[in-house]
Formats: C-alpha cells, sequence, structure tokens
C-alpha cells in the first residue's frame, strides 16, 4: 500500500495475532500498522475485514492478499492501530485501489481493481508513485521500536499451520470482544497497574500497558505450573489466582478461559479491585482452569 | 519457641496448617492438618518459592515480601524467613486472609529467630 494515507487518530500499540486483533475489531475502520520480524507494512481495516494490505519485506514489497497472508503467517505482531472516519476511509480506500493493494477477498472493496491486487514485486519506486510504506498519512506516524518477535521457526509453526490458526472458540452466547475490552480496560485502568498480558503456552497473545509484559510471560508461567503441583499433594479445587509481591509491586496470574493473564502493577495496588474483576471472568469448566 | 509461634498463628481463624520449609523443600517445624503430608507439601512450595524467586529476579528484585496462591478450596500464603526459610500457612475458604498475612510478617523476624 503506498500513497498518502490519512493520518487518522491514534488508538494505541499492542502485540497480537493478527486474525486476534480483527476478531476486536467487529466496529473497527482504520488503518493498522503491522511491524513483524522481517518487515513492516500495513492492513486497511473495516468492521473486522481486511480491506487492503501492503507489506514491505527487505527490497521487496507484497500488495493484497499476498501481504495479508504473509502477515497471518507470524504467531505475533507488533501493531499500531489508528482510527479512521469515513471521509479518511473513503480517501485510503481511493489510494488502495491506485496502488493495487486492495485484498480481493474482501467484500466491502468496490469492484475496481487498477492493479493486481496479489502481486509481489520488488520495491522500486517509480516517478510520480510514492514508495513509503512507513507513513500513512502526510504528517508521518512515529516509527515503532522494533521487539525481538518471536519467527515462524522459533515459535514453532509452519507457515501454513500459522496461517490456518484455529478460531478463538467461546461459550456460547459470550462476546469475547465485548468481555476483553471490558475486563483488560478496567483492570489496567485501576491505579497502580503498570500493564496486562493474556498468554498461553509461554507466549504472550495480547499485552497493553506501559511495560513489555513478553519476557515476562514465560516465567509467569513457570510459576504457575509450580503453583499447580500444590494440587497434587493436596486437595485444593480449582486454581483462582497467584499473586507475587516484591518490594517494587506486584505480579498477579490468574487464568483467562483457555489462557491466562498476567498483571504487573506498584505496590500500592488494590487488590482487592484487581480480584473483583478477576472473579467476574466467567468460570469455566476445561483444562485450563480445573486442576484439582 | 518456634512451636508457640506457629500456635498462634495456627490459631486464627480458617488456619488449618502451618509450616516452616527450608530452600531444599524440608521441612522445620510443622503445626496442622494431618491429612495434609508436610514433606510432599514442603517439596511443591520450596518449588514455587523457586519460581517466584526467579520471576523477582527478572523484575531487578532479590527479595520476595509474599506468594499467595487462592485455589477454589483453599489458599497458600509463605512468606520468606531468614537463611533462606519460608513460613507458610494454608487457610480454607473464608479465613481471613489479610488478618492472617498480616501476623504472618507481623511474627516474620521472631520466627526467624529461632532458625
Amino acid at each position: 500500500m503506498t500513497g498518502s494515507l490519512p493520518a487518522g487518530f491514534f488508538v494505541g500499540e499492542m502485540q497480537a495475532p493478527f486474525k486476534w486483533i480483527l476478531i476486536h475489531a467487529a466496529r473497527f475502520q482504520g488503518m493498522i500498522l503491522v511491524h513483524a520480524p522481517d518487515g513492516e507494512g500495513h492492513v486497511l481495516v473495516r468492521k473486522g475485514s481486511p480491506m487492503g494490505c501492503s507489506f514491505r519485506r527487505g527490497k521487496d514489497e507484497l500488495k493484497g492478499e499476498a501481504a495479508y497472508r504473509h502477515i497471518l503467517t507470524f504467531p505475533v505482531v507488533d501493531l499500531s492501530i489508528y482510527r479512521y472516519t469515513s471521509e479518511e476511509m473513503e480517501e485510503a480506500t481511493r489510494h488502495l485501489m491506485e496502488s493495487g493493494s486492495i485484498c480481493p477477498s474482501s467484500d466491502t472493496i468496490p469492484m475496481i481493481q487498477p492493479g493486481r491486487a496479489d502481486s509481489v514485486s520488488p520495491h522500486t519506486t517509480r516517478e510520480g508513485e510514492p514508495a513509503s510504506v512507513n507513513a500513512p498519512g502526510a504528517g508521518g506516524v512515529p516509527p515503532l521500536p522494533r521487539r525481538n518477535l518471536p519467527s515462524r521457526d522459533a515459535a514453532g509453526e509452519s507457515t501454513e499451520d500459522a496461517a490456518e490458526e484455529a478460531p478463538v472458540v467461546l461459550p456460547s452466547g459470550l462476546d469475547l470482544e465485548d468481555l476483553a475490552y471490558l475486563l483488560l480496560g478496567r483492570i489496567l485502568r485501576l491505579p497502580g497497574v503498570q500493564a496486562v498480558s493474556i498468554f498461553g503456552r509461554g507466549k504472550s497473545v495480547l499485552s497493553i500497558g506501559n511495560m513489555e509484559l513478553d519476557s515476562l510471560v514465560v516465567l509467569a508461567e513457570d510459576m504457575l505450573h509450580a503453583a499447580r503441583e500444590i494440587s497434587s499433594v493436596m486437595r485444593t479445587g480449582s486454581f483462582v489466582h497467584l499473586t507475587l509481591q516484591i518490594p517494587s509491586g506486584k505480579v498477579i496470574v490468574a487464568p483467562y478461559f483457555n489462557e491466562y493473564l498476567c498483571i504487573l502493577t506498584s505496590p500500592g495496588v488494590n487488590l482487592g479491585q484487581i480480584r473483583k474483576i478477576l472473579k467476574e471472568i466467567p468460570d469455566m469448566a476445561d483444562e485450563g482452569r480445573e486442576v484439582a | 519457641m518456634l512451636k508457640n509461634e506457629l500456635q498462634h498463628l495456627f490459631s486464627l481463624e480458617g488456619v488449618r496448617m502451618v509450616i516452616v520449609i527450608d530452600s531444599e523443600g524440608r521441612v522445620a517445624d510443622e503445626m496442622g492438618a494431618s491429612n495434609i503430608r508436610g514433606e510432599q507439601l514442603a517439596a511443591v512450595v520450596a518449588f514455587v518459592m523457586a519460581e517466584s524467586r526467579a520471576m523477582a529476579t527478572r523484575l531487578g528484585q532479590e527479595q520476595i515480601s509474599m506468594v499467595f496462591v487462592e485455589f477454589r478450596d483453599l489458599a497458600l500464603i509463605s512468606v520468606p524467613l531468614r537463611s533462606g526459610y519460608f513460613l507458610v500457612v494454608i487457610t480454607q475458604v473464608g479465613a481471613n486472609v489479610g488478618q492472617v498475612s498480616y501476623e504472618m510478617k507481623k511474627h516474620q523476624d521472631i520466627i526467624s529467630s529461632f532458625l
């Protein structure tokens, strides 16, 4: 995707599988900047559907569906989210069509495709064609700090496996989007809460807050496994939460459906408020929570 | 006497077991529930504390203030003592965990002095 895309309204940054963010974007329209281990790109999103996409990988620029598929191969990517107004969406859509970055599968895109949507071309700048995929608008967007994201190989997942990642399974009648935003938002807004992460199998799925929790989730999982061993020597019932208190604050680990929450706080946090919110997470009679 | 200190904690409402363990998972002293095998529990709690210490170290802290693990039917509170020992209290549902942890911290130094 090239051209002078609207800057939009900066919503926030997070680290998550791209499919995860789309699940949470049912009412969102705007641009999502993606930073992956091998490059970076943009995805224009309307109501949870990718409308257009580009990704620069070294000298190559992937466009349209090829770019989108490439982004999906990463288990986790860094995301910067920018909300668009209807006018900005229209403007961005025009740029998408002009640059040939439309995702053909999108049913919200006008059926006008001036270029191959799935073309893969070496990144060469032609006269009159803006080259930058880094800045969505004329005002520019500050680049994200690079992180050491797990590569596909390092994560032990093949490209196909990651692309075919199973959708999040929810209990019937439960709206994941509303629940996740409500819970994480409420926790993060509590005085003293510094960061919240949802993690599972040693990987951070979603991380929000002022501090980097990705490197902590492996240790959090180790603590969790050790704590669950308590159930092997006495009748405990299901695991509710673990709190590590240190002079600089607290680390709280609690079940979140089939995954876990890791919450990092300063010393003065009101644990009662956090526990109250944790208790509102619907009880799941699954293996992820029942340890007795 | 160490026993007297443990007895004080054990007398608190909802406390099922009080146990002092070392970092290797050996029991120094215990009081309470006969249906819980202290040696086995000590080994597991030492494991929990070791992993907790790893987390604390990662966060730039050398000291653990407390580890609290809550289950549906009981809770475990562990605070460090002197020379690598830990004071561990098992409470049942409905216990006043705030009061128990307060008393544990209050008696930390006294109990340490007996080790």
